[in-house]
């Protein structure tokens, strides 16, 4: 019977008691209509999910991939049709009225599994590494797409860092890898002028030109800044964010969550999150060498490449390193859809970890 | 990248990011930590709105018609810090602003969800209230000082309905507040241009201390921000505001519209309409009241008589009627019919207006005399289906390319006989439309257009009123060379010969024109041509006659004959353009 590691699941438990301390201590609403008792009904989803996940069997893992992956792009066509709108972007399928989910969320998991299959497929004989670019970036490409007309820029984005990490890491090619580049580039201009609305090019105008900002994305970021600035070392004290309660700060409780934190607790806070996120990106790509496996090796891979570019994007977006996109922090920031996907990788990280021995010995 | 050494570079790569992340909190908590607590603790990031101007409205010499004048506002946003009955106490009795305009105003801000929103108190301050607030603004963090924009008019009446007005931008004015700098274009040149001549607002941020005043840090570099607002671009017209002033004077009692443009590059030169409106009313809030009178009022002020008001054209359709029956073959120059005062057709008696008659006339005569006889005769033999044609060749029953609304009046064309005559066009009902009554109507620009023909040997004016259009070249319709010199030849002696009914605009003997009076229908015949029932006049006219430059078209509604309404002030137009255009100095009579 397998059990999960350990050590990789308690750092995701302590990242979601400080979440939810974080948002009980900005709140100044009643406990029961306040972000942070949804957050804790969340919560406790993501434990059934823990308890789920270590019940399964890796072998069966990989049989799910081509299902699970295409249930997400289905799910990324029907919010289309009837997602709800939230600012300006059809991302939201409501459950209930009371919950609702974000499939591009669920997408950024199933991309990873999808190439895992097929890399590991190909991966014994087929030394063509055209085919593995091809086949990666055409499995990214339809639901770049599909996140690019709800349109989720900050989404999209995210999907494009993982799987070209993905991809690049696991059939590296010079030749490949700068043509890519080069693609990107060229491509940028026309999504630029037609992909993208007026919002969200002045998100990316208002940060590579902040005078230049008429609807003040740019102030959200002075007022991160001030935040977390003024928790100097030990922070003001849970309770006492004043940039936050003063509604200084919009977005406080999702994408700014780690900044009234940084207030609240100071570097010391701070470093405190960022150790735990690294603990997890890290202490999984020590194990990576070890795993025969080349399915679980690109999972494992990919699922903490998933944890990364949260951690790192976000706490850019709040620190004025990055223009602010939308990106939560995963299983800190409030939302439902972050944190059942963030369960669902930690869990699966957690249990490739600690299985890893018995695949290399039987196989899958 | 060989297989052992992807996870040690992962880890690296993930390393050295984190790091930036580390250095970059270090600086803002630690280093800069103390800093940034100062501004959390005592500043505010304040947003200083920056309106910008809306473009001007030039005329054709860069008068100004609308202009953007730079007023200051005192504005209401909500703060936490300020205590409501001191601001109260400080705008009702040191302000002297009424007591529920400033209660309306809290109120408002205290309901709305939009903590940023403006609410405005007062605008365009008088300089003495400036002070005072000036002296008091840094004690409260609600109170702002906004330069904002009014939109002036300085000929004020003259030509404001093609220029047009301004409305509010209630979906703006709903986040942000209502400012004037912001107002939308709501009718006329305002409103089709209103994306050129609308300006962009810009923002800065200020930072503030709790007492009101800008402070400046090192660590938040706003004070380095700049303030980015767009100006509107202006907006250059063809029109002479000065002739149009003087139009527009010499109406005197009158009500009506006229009409001036250049022959050769269809540029309009004057538009008036009377009665017309101040549009200085409309770039601020406005009574009730004010709007109601200018809505329902009885003269209807805001009706652009130019385009909408389409009225029978009277005699000076007769220069289509007389064009068309000689181009059709009905009639030749040496035709001559006799008037003895009316006209007997069937049983019916159509009268010319001159009682005693004109007696022999042939088609210069007419033209002259404006003999109705000799053009029923002229009409019944030319037939409806070919005049429908040739008005509708001059351009009447359609819009003129302007972009403005308009009402292009009917013709009898086969289209409206099928659908509002049953198909049934009788004769008389010919005699009628060959002079220009019964179902036939048209707008001023119209008959300028039919003047302009004309006056321009064939050639159909392409108007316009802005400079920016590309120059399109005249269609030219075929008009035999001898028609045009006929026509033209009666022209010209409306005005200029004895028993011409145009005498009355007689000057240098350049000016060609025609006359014509539209009936007013009234129910009782008693109040026939009396009070509110007096007929329209109508004179449209070209100048001069040897080398065509201008056509001028006047409608003096209840001026009962257009010679003696009109004529006077198509005399001052031609007159202003020879002293302004031609350089001649005036050196008749």
């Amino acid at each position: 019977m397998a059990r999960p590691d350990a050590k990789i699941l308690m750092a995701g438990f302590l990242i979601m008691i400080l979440s939810f301390l974080n948002l009980l201590f900005i709140s100044d609403e009643a406990f029961f209509s306040s972000y942070a008792f949804k957050q804790l009904l969340w919560m406790i989803v993501a434990a059934v999910i823990f308890f789920v996940v270590s019940k399964l069997r890796l072998q069966t893992i990989k049989k799910v991939s081509v299902p699970f992956y295409l249930l997400s792009i289905f799910m990324l066509v029907f919010v289309l049709i009837v997602g709800e709108e939230i600012s300006g972007a059809k991302s939201w399928i409501s459950i209930g009225g009371f919950m609702s989910f974000q499939p591009s969320e669920l997408v950024k998991i199933s991309l990873i599994f999808i190439i895992a299959k097929f890399y590991s497929d190909l991966g014994a004989y087929s030394k063509s590494y055209l085919i593995k670019y091809v086949l990666g970036l055409a499995f990214f490409a339809l639901p770049f797409v599909l996140i690019m007309l709800q349109p989720d820029l900050g989404s999209a984005l995210m999907l494009l860092g993982i799987s070209l990490s993905v991809i690049i890491s696991f059939s590296y090619n010079k030749t490949i890898f700068l043509s890519i580049l080069l693609i990107i580039v060229a491509l940028s201009v026309p999504v630029w002028n037609y992909g993208l609305k007026d919002y969200q090019k002045e998100r990316i105008t208002s940060f590579i030109y902040p005078e230049n900002d008429p609807s003040g994305y740019g102030y959200n970021v002075i007022q991160s800044k001030v935040a977390i600035g003024s928790g100097k070392f030990f922070g003001k004290g849970l309770g006492n964010s004043s940039q936050g309660k003063l509604k200084f700060l919009p977005e406080k409780h999702t994408d700014f969550a780690f900044s009234v934190w940084a207030e609240q607790t100071g570097f010391l806070g701070s470093m405190i999150i960022i150790g735990l996120y690294s603990f997890i990106v890290i202490y999984s790509l020590l194990f990576l060498n070890k795993i025969r496996d080349s399915f679980l090796q690109v999972l494992l891979f990919g699922l903490s490449s998933y944890f990364f570019f949260h951690l790192l994007i976000n706490i850019s977006m709040t620190i004025g390193l990055f223009p602010v996109v939308g990106i939560p922090l995963l299983m800190f920031s409030y939302g439902g859809s972050s944190l059942i996907c963030g369960a669902v990788s930690l869990s699966l990280m957690a249990l490739i970890i600690s299985e890893y021995r018995d695949v290399n010995r039987l196989g899958l | 990248m060989a297989k052992s050494e992807r996870p040690n570079l992962s880890i690296l790569i993930v390393s050295a990011l984190l790091i930036v992340i580390i250095v970059r909190l270090f600086f803002i908590q630690i280093i800069n930590g103390e800093e940034y607590e100062q501004i959390s603790r005592n500043n505010f990031l304040k947003e200083v709105l920056v309106p910008s101007p809306r473009g001007s409205i030039l005329d054709r010499f860069g008068k100004e018609i609308a202009v953007s004048k730079p007023v200051l506002n005192l504005y209401y946003k909500t703060s936490s810090i300020d205590d409501l009955s001191e601001i109260k106490k400080f705008l009702v009795f040191d302000l002297g602003i009424r007591k529920e305009i400033v209660k309306k105003v809290l109120n408002k801000a205290a309901i709305s969800s939009n903590k940023n929103k403006r609410f405005l108190i007062k605008e365009n301050l008088k300089l003495d209230i400036i002070y005072k607030i000036e002296s008091r603004s840094n004690s409260f963090q609600s109170l702002e000082l906004v330069v904002d924009y009014l939109r002036v008019y300085p000929f004020n009446e003259v030509g404001s309905h093609k220029f047009g007005y301004l409305k509010s931008n209630d979906k703006r004015d709903f986040v942000y507040g209502s400012f004037l700098s912001t107002r939308l274009g709501a009718s006329g040149l305002e409103k089709v241009y209103d994306s050129k001549l609308q300006g962009e607002n810009g923002s800065r941020y200020l930072l503030i201390d709790s007492r009101g005043r800008e402070v400046f840090s090192k660590v938040v570099s706003i004070d380095k921000r700049k303030i980015k607002n767009i100006p509107g671009q202006d907006l250059s017209l063809t029109i002479d505001i000065e002739m149009e002033k003087l139009i527009y004077d010499s109406f005197g009692d009158f009500n009506g519209a006229a009409i001036v443009h250049d022959i050769e590059s269809g540029e309009i030169l004057a538009l008036v309409s009377k009665p017309s409106f101040d549009p200085n009313l409309f770039s601020k809030s406005m009574s009730t009241k004010i709007w109601k009178n200018l809505r329902s009022g009885s003269e209807k002020p805001l009706l652009n008589r130019a385009f909408l008001s389409s009225n029978p054209p009277g005699s000076i359709i007769k220069i289509v009627t007389a064009v068309a029956a000689l181009e059709e073959g009905a009639i030749e120059e040496e035709t001559e019919y006799y008037c003895p005062g009316y006209y007997q057709l069937g049983e019916r008696k159509f009268r010319c207006w001159k009682k005693s008659g004109h007696g022999k006339v042939n088609v210069v005569r007419a033209l002259i005399s404006s003999c109705d006889v000799f053009f029923y005769r002229a009409g019944l033999s030319l037939g409806v289906e070919a005049y429908s044609r040739w008005l509708e060749n001059f351009g009447f029953g359609k819009r003129v390319a302007l972009p403005f609304p308009q009402r292009p009046g009917v013709i009898p064309d086969k289209n409206f006989i099928d659908k509002y005559l049953k198909g049934k066009f009788y004769r008389g009902d010919m005699a009628n439309v060959a002079i220009g009554q019964g179902y036939l109507t048209i707008n001023p620009l119209q008959a300028s257009i039919m003047t302009s023909i004309i006056a321009s040997n064939g050639s159909y004016p392409n108007l316009r009123i802005t400079n920016d259009g590309e120059n399109i070249k005249n269609e030219n319709l075929s008009i035999s060379e001898k028609t045009l010199m006929l026509v033209q030849k009666g022209l010209l002696g409306v005005v200029n010969e004895n028993g011409g009914t145009g005498f009355d605009a007689f000057d240098d003997g350049q000016l060609a024109g025609k006359t014509g009076t539209a009936q007013v229908i009234s129910k009782s015949s008693r109040k026939y041509n009396s009070g509110k029932f007096k007929n329209h006049g109508w004179y449209t006219s070209y100048y001069p006659f040897a080398s065509p430059k201008i056509v001028v078209t006047v409608f003096v509604e209840n001026g009962v004959s257009g010679g003696r309404s009109a004529g006077p002030i198509i005399k001052k137009v031609v007159k202003y353009y020879k002293n302004n255009y031609l350089n001649l100095k005036g050196e008749s009579n």
